[in-house]
């Protein structure tokens, strides 16, 4: 934890309120690059960034030091991004367990580990996840943020969330294979 | 550790090139000083609902209970006025009969006003101690 960070936290606390732009300043565009990859638009990340500083300004008082002050605001931009879309008309793809279960772990690496063209289709994927599921892989694969982490940060339990990330590696599979053919 | 596989490069592809506008933290500054300036306002009409039914609670106590010794006063000031002749006969027995009155009424008052600043100086007490534990 960022000692400086605990001191402006604190000045602001205090009654200093002009020193959360020191914060905003120094976590607004991690933020928003994170929520870009969450969401579907630049316009709607835009604005969850916004209501995250507001929230966070807000809930101040609550934050206790046990975790980075950036792994709380990401905290807070994973439920108002979920928040966001649950208020939006956004097309999601659901897949039943039906299509999931013939799926094997081993196949499901073999394709996502590996140069195959059809990861071409990747990019195509991952926007027809769900907001939660773009969460769970945007944290784990790109942020690396360890899943104990992840788990407490989405309010799930532990193996809750590894069973969520198996079923997101899963569906990008299917989606991937159902794109992929499209275009053949 | 996932640096090099393909859903890192896909996922950071997503929102690589994308920048938050330049006026962004003024924005947000600004809806946060309005935020701050309907805390304060909201605060000001509870203090102010609040002082207010605590006088409205010292003059109900005064009135119910010390209703009969502020009439007494107000008789004996009034009679005061009318027959200073009948004052000056009476004089010591009225003198008498308007100090324990008096004392009686600065007896509640006292009371009622040591009990309301406890209570306020307990509550502040408790703010503060929120606030420096959080």
């Amino acid at each position: 934890m960022n000692s400086q960070d605990i001191h402006i936290i604190r000045q602001v606390l205090s009654g200093d309120t002009g020193r959360f732009r020191i914060l905003m300043d120094r976590y607004s565009q991690l933020v928003f690059t994170l929520v870009v990859r969450i969401v579907d638009s630049t316009e709607d990340a835009e604005e969850v960034t916004q209501d995250v500083f507001l929230k966070a300004f807000r809930n101040l008082d609550k934050f206790d030091g046990r975790s980075s002050f950036s792994t709380w605001l990401y905290r807070i931009a994973y439920n108002e991004a979920v928040a966001r879309a649950r208020r939006g008309k956004v097309i999601e793809t659901v897949l039943d367990d039906a299509s999931l279960r013939d799926v094997s772990d081993a196949q499901v690496d073999s394709l996502l580990d590996s140069d195959s063209p059809r990861l071409a289709a990747l990019p195509e994927a991952i926007d027809r996840l769900t907001v939660e599921e773009r969460a769970l892989i945007t944290f784990h694969y790109f942020e690396e943020i360890p899943l104990k982490e992840v788990a407490e940060m989405m309010g799930l339990g532990d193996s809750a969330v590894k069973v969520r990330l198996m079923r997101t590696r899963k569906k990008l599979y299917v989606l991937i294979n159902e794109i992929s053919r499209k275009y053949v | 550790m996932y640096k090099k596989s393909p859903l890192y490069n896909a996922i950071n592809a997503r929102g690589r090139s994308q920048r938050l506008s330049p006026d962004f933290s003024s924005r947000v500054m600004c809806g946060i000083v309005a935020m701050e300036r309907r805390r304060n306002r909201r605060n000001l009409v509870w203090s102010i609902l609040g002082y207010f039914a605590a006088v409205a609670v010292t003059t109900g106590t005064l009135v119910c209970y010390c209703g009969d010794i502020l009439t007494g006063m107000l008789h004996d000031y009034l009679l005061g006025i009318d027959g200073s002749i009948h004052m000056v006969t009476a004089a010591p027995t009225q003198v008498q009969a308007a100090q324990s009155s008096s004392y009686g009424f600065i007896f509640v008052v006292v009371i009622a006003a040591a009990i309301l600043l406890w209570l306020d100086y307990l509550l502040r007490r408790r703010f503060a101690l929120r606030r420096q534990k959080s």
